[in-house]
């Protein structure tokens, strides 16, 4: 795999997440669940690292 | 080369969730039964211990020790394509998946490692309180 082809994968991750993580939130504001940390290394290792840097 | 790639093949393709889940009665079953009815009635449906939510396997978990409670309180806020949302630290995941101790989870510490250094001091504390530091002496080697 090519550098971007590595960068496209982790893009279209971000796209399904932001979806996803949406709706999660809404399960948040509705007081169906507490507080969400997300624990997926890939997540935390790839994107965090990204955004923690550009912040 | 990017940790991407080496992580792919032992990914799972889910996403975990923990959050506290109030309970209406002092059961110790954790009942997510508010949150299947609420997502199923949006559509979305279970696949095994997950559900899948716009493409994405999610399986939401309770904090299962005082790490993770810790690591809970302590997580990070950041925003993903417009999405605020939160994170367990990244010295807190190490931790985490030290105490876990499955192969995977050692798997994913030894390519985290290779990738990002942790702030010592705080991945230091973290474990000692914890006692931890011989499991991850024995995986850092």
């Amino acid at each position: 795999m090519n550098p971007g082809e590595e960068a496209n994968r982790s893009q279209n991750k971000d796209s399904v997440l932001g979806d996803t993580l949406r709706v999660i939130n809404e399960l948040e504001s509705r007081g169906i669940i507490g507080r969400m940390p997300l624990a997926e290394p890939w997540l935390s290792f790839s994107t965090l690292n990204q955004s923690l840097q550009t912040t | 080369m990017a940790l991407i790639f080496y992580i792919e093949p032992i990914l799972t393709d889910d996403l975990d969730i923990f959050c506290y889940i109030p309970q209406d009665t002092e059961s110790i079953l954790v009942n997510l039964s508010s949150i299947y009815s609420y997502l199923t009635k949006l559509g979305y449906e279970s696949e095994r211990e997950c559900i899948v939510i716009e493409g994405v396997a999610v399986q939401f978990l309770v904090p299962n020790s005082d790490l993770v409670v810790e690591a809970l309180e302590n997580s990070q806020v950041i925003e993903i394509e417009g999405v605020i949302t939160r994170v367990f630290g990244y010295e807190y995941l190490l931790a985490i998946m030290a105490q876990t101790g499955r192969p995977k989870d050692k798997a994913k510490i030894a390519q985290a490692l290779e990738s990002r250094e942790p702030d010592a001091v705080k991945l230091k504390d973290i474990l000692k309180r914890y006692n931890l530091d011989s499991i991850w002496g024995a995986i850092a080697q």
